[in-house]
């Protein structure tokens, strides 16, 4: 290079001093544009990571948010299944326990004293009323039996504010129906907000049908359904109550008929709790 | 690549916290420096094509237009260093580089050689050493092998010779073989430039 260089110096005319110019600023050039195009690849590599990090990020928060999703939809799901009696039985005011032979033995006395009395009281009305207590101590054999009155404690806030939601017992159905359609009544209106603006009016459309079925009237339910939604039934919620009144009505295998039409519906919003639904049918 | 690398890129401008780290990376034609400053302007070189209505293809020719002329003024000179960041500058030459891009792409109605004034002496520059860099790159490869490699190794690649020797990209194991025989191949080179000119009367 130094032999070049002294060339250029000593040896070269002005013409051949030009073109060594030229040569040397076209080389310095080209390297100027290789380090440009080194530096374009880099950029190129370092946006394309870029962009793919950005989007392997979004596409792990979106399974990560449909799996948080599925998780807690999966827990809101099983909230309506016959767990929920528990928690309901939490809430509500004491209902009519579970009558065990001893229980039976005090029922009938109470029928018999009722008699006695003159009380025109049912059974039905006392049970509700009064909070039975039988004496473990005593003598199970029903002659012996004594049975304690006690007045029923006084209602809290709490339940207060439960109380609209209450339905009282049909005696003309089985207590697992009667107790299947409390539940369905519940699941309508305490999963549905729906209810609680716009069709909170009794008097008026899914409020009125819900109205009928508390009060035990799936006949007049019924007909406001079809008055209401019209026929065939094609709404989705009206769908739900028409299937509650049904099994209301005792017509179990026509209420199970539109049970199973939900629970098939992937677009029905009560889709899975009409599936637990047939399930206790069966 | 690691998985921690590409989780984890590096930052091409974690070495140049300041402008004079960054104009100092420049001028010594550092890959890191160009592409940090390149990265910088990135979004104006966007927000200029989206202001001249060019489409995103052009962003990256663009950019890569502007760095070439930033670079040259850096190498001449003419670019001096007064404290403030060259990325600034480099913005101010996309602008200009993607208003001209502007003007190729909206034909005026009138020839454009009646508008003296819509090409700039820079651009008048540019154009010069464009052609220069072609001829050049023309006349090596008119030279052949293993004249080509020699020059390009030391002169556009920029490696030094003993790199050259110990990572023999050429085929001469000597630093002083390679200098003479490097010193041959310019002498070839200047004299094919010199017929050139001679044969277009320049």
């Amino acid at each position: 290079m130094e032999d070049f260089k002294q060339y250029l110096s000593e040896d070269a005319d002005d013409r051949q001093q030009e073109a060594a110019k030229q040569v040397m600023e076209g080389l310095a050039d080209l390297q100027l544009k290789k380090k440009v195009a080194e530096a374009a690849a880099n950029r190129r590599i370092l946006l394309r990571q870029r962009f793919w990090r950005q989007l392997i990020l979004a596409a792990l928060i979106v399974v990560i948010a449909g799996i948080a999703f599925w998780l807690f939809g999966r827990k809101e799901a099983t909230i309506p299944s016959f767990q929920i009696p528990k928690q309901m039985e939490e809430t509500n005011p004491p209902q009519l326990p579970q009558t065990s032979p001893v229980q039976e033995q005090a029922i009938e006395l109470l029928q018999k004293e009722s008699i006695v009395d003159g009380s025109s009281m049912s059974s039905e009305t006392k049970k509700d009323s009064l909070t039975r207590y039988v004496n473990p101590k005593s003598d199970t054999s029903g002659s012996q039996l004594v049975v304690i009155y006690k007045p029923k404690r006084p209602i809290s806030p709490q339940e207060q504010a439960e109380e609209p939601w209450i339905r009282g017992l049909n005696p003309e159905l089985d207590a697992k129906t009667d107790r299947l359609i409390n539940i369905l009544l519940r699941i309508t209106l305490n999963n549905d907000s729906a209810y609680n603006l716009k069709n909170s009016n009794e008097n008026y459309g899914w409020g009125k049908i819900v109205e009928f079925l508390r009060k035990n009237d799936p006949i007049e339910a019924r007909a406001e359904i079809y008055n209401f939604c019209g026929t065939p039934v094609t709404d989705k919620e009206c769908l739900w109550l028409l299937a509650i009144a049904r099994l209301q009505l005792g017509h179990h295998e026509d209420a199970q008929v539109i049970f199973e039409r939900i629970a098939k519906d992937p677009d029905h919003h009560r889709r899975k709790e009409a599936k637990l639904a047939v399930e206790a049918l069966q | 690549m690691r998985i921690t690398e590409w989780l984890l890129p590096q930052n091409p401008c974690k070495r140049f916290s300041t402008p004079e780290l960054l104009f100092q990376g420049l001028e010594q034609l550092d890959n890191q420096a160009i592409l940090c400053m390149q990265l910088k302007a990135l979004n104006s070189t966007r927000k200029f094509a989206r202001q001249y209505r060019l489409p995103d293809s052009e962003v990256d020719d663009i950019i890569n237009q502007s760095t070439l002329i930033f670079l040259r003024k850096i190498k001449e000179g003419s670019y001096v260093f007064q404290g403030t960041s060259p990325t600034t500058y480099l913005i101010e030459v996309i602008r200009r580089v993607a208003m001209t891009a502007s003007r190729k792409v909206l034909q005026p109605t009138e020839p454009i050689e009646n508008q003296h004034h819509l090409v700039s002496p820079d651009q008048e520059y540019n154009q010069k050493r464009m052609e220069t860099s072609e001829l050049v790159a023309g006349l090596l490869q008119q030279l052949g092998e293993p004249c080509e490699q020699v020059i390009r190794v030391y002169h556009i690649d920029g490696y030094s010779d003993d790199d050259a020797i110990q990572l023999g990209l050429t085929r001469y194991t000597t630093v002083d073989s390679l200098k003479m025989k490097r010193s041959d191949c310019m002498k070839k080179l200047i004299l094919l430039a010199q017929q050139w000119k001679t044969s277009n009367n320049i």
